[in-house]
């Protein structure tokens, strides 16, 4: 890193307004507004009786999350290919799992697992848009 | 040569540039600490809910704008708020019949993303409550639950 003659204890400008990072645009929230955009897509699979799906949606991200009577399911084993149906572009994920990464298509496979039910949520951002903090 | 790389224009074993001032990591930009001050700027919103009961119908309506939302449960009488597993439906700018914008917010987990308002939908959880923080940096928020 180079030095620099930038002041270390600069004076704040009293007319400028100054570029926070807290601000948020009001040019893209009103985009979402007029458009009606949500910035996820939510499947939601009973796995009350195994099934198949496809869905023809693009993300940039997706993940599962899966509860049996209310209580996390670590493993729904739901088989999700990606773009196209082939065993060698299948992921399985576990609960809170998924996959990052833009595609087209999904095609869901899914086994039953009695009072079960599982999200499957497709994000559309192309930034990190999952957090987990624990 | 010794004490530079390959192209040459790097010195592994720099002097210290004198009279001049090195811009750190650790320095605070005094324009964004005047700012927030000057504009009693909160970077987040905490909204605590008791999930005793179940959500009125239709949810719970936050129209307050921001980049990332987590909730952290707790036992409702817990000074010290031990993490405790909870589950809230949180629709993201807009509700629809199919729950299709619907993100299953769980322990310490939640979503980033610019949006405008959230719908929070939950069933009765006995003893429990949530704090549930909408985050607005546009930085990664990062917190130990």
């Amino acid at each position: 890193m180079r030095a620099t003659s930038t002041p270390r204890f600069q004076k704040p400008s009293e007319t400028d307004q100054f570029p926070n990072e807290y601000d948020l645009p009001t040019d893209l929230i009103q985009d979402q507004i007029q458009r009606q955009q949500a910035p996820i897509r939510t499947f939601i699979i009973n796995q009350a009786a195994a099934g198949v799906k496809e869905i023809d949606y693009p993300g940039r991200a997706f993940a599962v999350f899966s509860y049996t009577g209310g209580v996390v399911n670590a493993n729904p084993a739901i088989q999700i290919a990606i773009n196209e149906n082939y065993p060698d572009r299948t992921v399985v994920p576990q609960d809170s799992r998924g996959f990052r990464g833009s595609f087209y298509r999904l095609f869901l496979n899914w086994p039953l697992i009695a009072n079960t039910t599982t999200y499957l949520v497709i994000f559309e951002s192309s930034e990190d848009p999952f957090v987990r903090f624990a | 040569m010794y004490g530079q790389n390959p192209s040459g224009n790097y010195k592994r074993f720099q002097k210290p540039a004198e009279g001049e001032v090195y811009p750190s990591e650790y320095d605070f930009s005094s324009g964004l600490i005047n700012d927030l001050q000057q504009r009693d700027l909160a970077p987040i919103i905490v909204q605590t809910f008791n999930l005793a009961t179940a959500s009125p119908a239709g949810g719970i309506k936050l129209a307050m704008p921001g980049r990332a939302f987590v909730g952290y449960g707790y036992t409702t009488t817990d000074t010290f708020k031990s993490p405790q597993n909870f589950r809230i439906d949180v629709a993201i700018n807009q509700q629809s019949v199919a729950n299709e914008t619907v993100f299953p917010c769980d322990i310490s987990r939640g979503f980033r993303g610019l949006f405008h308002t959230l719908y929070l939908t939950w069933a009765a959880q006995a003893g429990l409550s949530v704090d549930f923080v909408i985050f607005r940096s546009k930085r990664k928020p990062w917190m130990s639950g």
